[in-house]
């Protein structure tokens, strides 16, 4: 039991670490494709620490198919994010976030 | 070695390696690769992050992203998922190839998929929006039916399989590859390279 609590804690530290990395970058980067691409690592993170806490091998008593919905809403919310920053780089022509205070005009 | 070793192992690297060679029927060799494996999966998943956050090019960030999926795809093959490594992989591999298609490709070369015309396209969108929803729907259906299930089965469990369907991983990024072509033949750049086009002729005219 020791042994299962200590794997946990350290799947846990590295998705803990993962999502504080991502957060900075969301909060500190000013282009907003890096920022999209902090929204996923934070989604990576998430998921890795809902893995982590599940029983692991053929055992696995959350369903597999809450991992498809998970990945699902990753890949759809790329798709939109990207999609509306590729139309807002070829309106403007630059990637900063700075630039998008325009917009609220 | 011995100071990896002791590294991996201070990590957690042997708690986690442990249970696998067990299970696998190898003794200390496999233990020790395995633990190093875990060791370079958070490395990788770590260093990739410190790289999106630190570096200022998109490259980098692209780099540290990828370098971060394969991390964790990893740890989640180490947990015992295969299926979901295999996803987590092949996600990390897709979403900064469709970031280069958008950003970086000249998107002259898209020319002959942007020509697809207006109602072919809504077609095909439209079809692979209605794929997209039916896999989304089935996933979201199995799993309430397995969560009904371990509810009226309490104690039981619900036996479910770690592998996912090699058709649905296709389906879904064949899905995925196919709308990020499609949003580029939407794109407004269509007019833009048909204005880079005219340019020569206006300067003769």
């Amino acid at each position: 039991m020791n042994e299962y609590h200590s794997v946990l804690e350290n799947y846990f530290a590295v998705s803990v670490l993962l999502f504080c990395l991502a957060l900075l970058g969301l909060l500190l980067k000013r282009s907003l494709l890096a920022r999209v691409f902090c929204l996923e690592l934070m989604l990576s993170a998430v998921h890795l620490a809902y893995r982590s806490f599940s029983p692991r091998g053929a055992e696995a008593a959350l369903p597999i198919q809450l991992d498809w919905f998970l990945m699902g809403l990753c890949a759809l919310q790329f798709l939109i994010g990207i999609g509306v920053i590729a139309l807002y780089y070829r309106q403007f022509g630059s990637l900063d976030s700075e630039d998008a205070q325009e917009l609220r005009q | 070695m011995r100071l990896i070793k002791s590294i991996a192992s201070s990590f957690g690297g042997n708690s986690i390696a442990q249970p696998l060679a067990l299970r696998l029927h190898h003794g200390d060799y496999l233990m020790n690769i395995l633990s190093l494996f875990y060791l370079l999966c958070v490395v990788l998943t770590l260093a990739g992050g410190l790289l999106v956050l630190a570096s200022g090019k998109t490259q980098s960030v692209l780099i540290g992203f990828v370098l971060s999926c394969f991390g964790v795809s990893g740890l989640f093959a180490l947990l015992g998922f295969s299926g979901l490594a295999l996803l987590q992989l092949l996600l990390g591999l897709s979403l900064p190839s469709i970031t280069l298609l958008q950003f970086f490709f000249p998107f002259s070369s898209a020319a002959s998929v942007a020509q697809v015309k207006s109602v072919g396209s809504k077609l095909v969108m439209g079809v692979l929006a209605i794929i997209l929803a039916l896999t989304l729907l089935a996933a979201a259906g199995l799993s309430g039916r397995h969560a009904l299930e371990g509810a009226a089965l309490p104690g039981r469990g619900v036996e479910i399989t770690s592998e996912v369907s090699p058709v649905f991983v296709i389906i879904f990024f064949a899905t995925t590859l196919l709308s990020a072509c499609l949003i580029l033949a939407h794109s407004p750049h269509r007019r833009v390279a048909a204005n880079e086009e005219l340019q020569p002729l206006e300067k003769q005219l």
